[in-house]
């Protein structure tokens, strides 16, 4: 595995007036990984999300991505160099359905001007080839092949998770971050989320994962972060942060030694 | 044919063509609060401002003939909305939507009064731009009625599938229901919102044209109504739905025609009014409209 860091951040802050959610964060995500972003609830996992994809401005601290620096960074230019989210709340396109919201992740790729569109030309039957065929594909891998013409609204909870995975990818994203993607799932559907990201990363892609399942995580994950009230508290695989004390602190309260 | 089947069927006629300038008001009128997330209140001066320009300029003054006077308007409309865009929108991006709203109603003043006064506070006239009719027995379909019906379905056919196939199309929609998701999808929001509301502008801005074809004139305060049927035949079909603005359009404009002949002209307003009163009573989400997010 290559040693290249594709996302970097140093001495990241992000304050709100006194609460510092987010506190001179230094970490690094290697490119290729599945990386875990674990912490009880308010430590700043999904500020940090926000802060790298640019809807947050950072107090303090650079952000790398790919060894550009990113920090403010508007959304739209961090997913043109290949970064793309998912949501803690489901931001599916309603009313469209499953294929349609996939379709719309592929908008750059698409050529087709109005023109092109009422004559039926080459360069529309190309595109419509291109996002139908890529998005059956997307849908497939993400295991939705059988919801492609379903609205989104209409999907059951844990396949619209997984649809808006499928519609991340579909920006073709080097690297994935995936804010609790297993929320409100059952066992059975997380595991079909496990074995989809596992699935992603095998593709090649390098994925930053916040999760409160634990299982998911020490199971999916290569290396993890965790932090508590802003701070980084450790770092390092599953097994490192499964005995850490201070983890185990954080979590429990007091110290289980 | 009896006389009073004629009658009526004239009546729904006469009503089509004049609902189908509400429809394609609508339809623009949709389109921008689809991609603005806002009601806009200048929306009748821009269709006053393609009247202006197209009928008025393009038809009687220049004599451009109908055609290049639709697209007249259409450009003239276009550029007043992006002249709106930078001055109401983008000069507040993350305000509070109350001050898009209110610079919106400033706004809609300074073109109204600005026009009076650089144009003229009288009705001007318009030339009839063809005067043929076709008659079916005793039926009358004037050539412009066609016109306007077939102008109606040209531009809505070519937005439905510029939505649906082309790539600023599909990120229009984007853009209309989640602009969050959209710009994490690398769609520029903003720019995308500003050739939103342009369309929709220049879709007034045509049926602005069609309007002041159609009935001789045109005037400076004509916004004022325009705007307000507007509003009235997009809450009918549900707001930011296009089908059902078009529907609403073409319904608002036949159930005026058939409430003139029950009462008298002077209450044309009042029954469109009245029918959008009583579809925000019964069925607030509009004909076609469903709760929620349903957006162009």
């Amino acid at each position: 595995m290559s040693e290249e860091r594709i996302l970097e951040t140093r001495e990241l802050s992000i304050h709100f007036g006194g609460l510092k959610a987010v506190d001179k964060v230094d970490m690094w995500v290697l490119r290729g990984h599945v990386h875990g972003i674990i912490g009880p609830n308010g430590a700043g996992k999904t500020t940090l999300f926000n802060a790298l994809t640019g809807f947050l401005q950072p107090t303090g601290g650079r952000i790398f991505f790919k060894g550009v620096d990113i920090t403010g960074f508007p959304s739209h230019r961090a997913a043109e160099l290949g970064l793309c989210r998912s949501f803690q709340n489901i931001k599916l396109f309603k009313t469209m359905t499953a294929i349609e919201n996939v379709r719309v992740g592929f908008h750059y790729r698409l050529r087709t001007t109005l023109l092109d569109a009422i004559f039926r030309t080459r360069r529309f039957r190309e595109d419509e080839r291109l996002t139908l065929e890529r998005g059956r594909e997307l849908l497939e891998t993400m295991r939705l092949g059988q919801y492609a013409d379903f609205k989104a609204a209409k999907l059951p909870y844990g396949t619209q998770r997984r649809l808006e995975i499928a519609r991340a990818l579909a920006s073709d994203p080097e690297l994935l971050l995936l804010d609790e993607p297993a929320a409100g799932m059952n066992p059975a559907e997380t595991a079909e989320l496990s074995a989809c990201i596992r699935r992603i990363s095998a593709g090649g892609r390098t994925i930053v994962v916040i999760e409160h399942d634990m299982r998911l995580i020490m199971e999916i994950c290569d290396r993890i972060t965790v932090l508590n009230q802003g701070l980084k508290i450790c770092e390092g695989d599953a097994e490192t942060v499964r005995h850490d004390p201070g983890v185990i602190q954080a979590y429990l309260g007091r110290s289980a030694g | 044919m009896s006389d009073t089947f004629v009658y009526y069927a004239q009546l729904v006629v006469d009503g089509l063509a004049q609902g189908a300038i509400y429809a394609l008001m609508a339809i623009g009128f949709a389109v921008i609060m689809g991609s603005l997330d806002l009601v806009t209140f200048t929306y009748g001066e821009v269709v006053m401002l393609g009247a202006l320009a197209g009928g008025y300029y393009g038809v009687a003054i220049l004599k451009l003939g109908i055609w290049l006077s639709l697209l007249l308007g259409f450009a003239a409309a276009w550029l007043v909305g992006m002249f709106i865009d930078v001055v109401c929108y983008r000069r507040w991006p993350g305000g509070p939507p109350e001050v898009w709203l209110i610079t919106t109603i400033g706004i809609s003043t300074v073109l109204k009064s600005g026009s009076q006064v650089l144009f003229s506070t009288e009705q001007e006239f318009v030339p009839d731009v063809m005067d043929g009719m076709w008659e079916i027995g005793d039926l009358r379909v004037l050539h412009i009625q066609v016109l306007i019906i077939g102008v109606l379905f040209f531009l809505s056919a070519s937005l439905w599938v510029f939505l649906g196939k082309t790539r600023l199309g599909m990120q229009l929609r984007a853009v209309s229901m989640d602009k969050t998701a959209a710009a994490l999808l690398g769609v520029r929001v903003q720019r995308v919102m500003t050739i939103g509301n342009a369309i929709g502008c220049a879709l007034g801005g045509v049926a602005g044209v069609l309007l002041g074809a159609y009935y001789n004139s045109v005037f400076a305060i004509m916004g004022g109504v325009a705007g307000i049927k507007a509003f009235a035949a997009a809450v009918f079909g549900g707001l930011t739905s296009i089908p059902g603005a078009a529907l609403g359009g073409l319904l608002l404009g036949v159930l005026e025609n058939l409430g003139v002949d029950l009462f008298s002209s002077g209450w044309r307003d009042i029954i469109g009014f009245g029918v959008m009163i009583i579809v925000l009573l019964i069925k607030p989400s509009g004909l076609l409209g469903r709760k929620g997010a349903e957006k162009i």
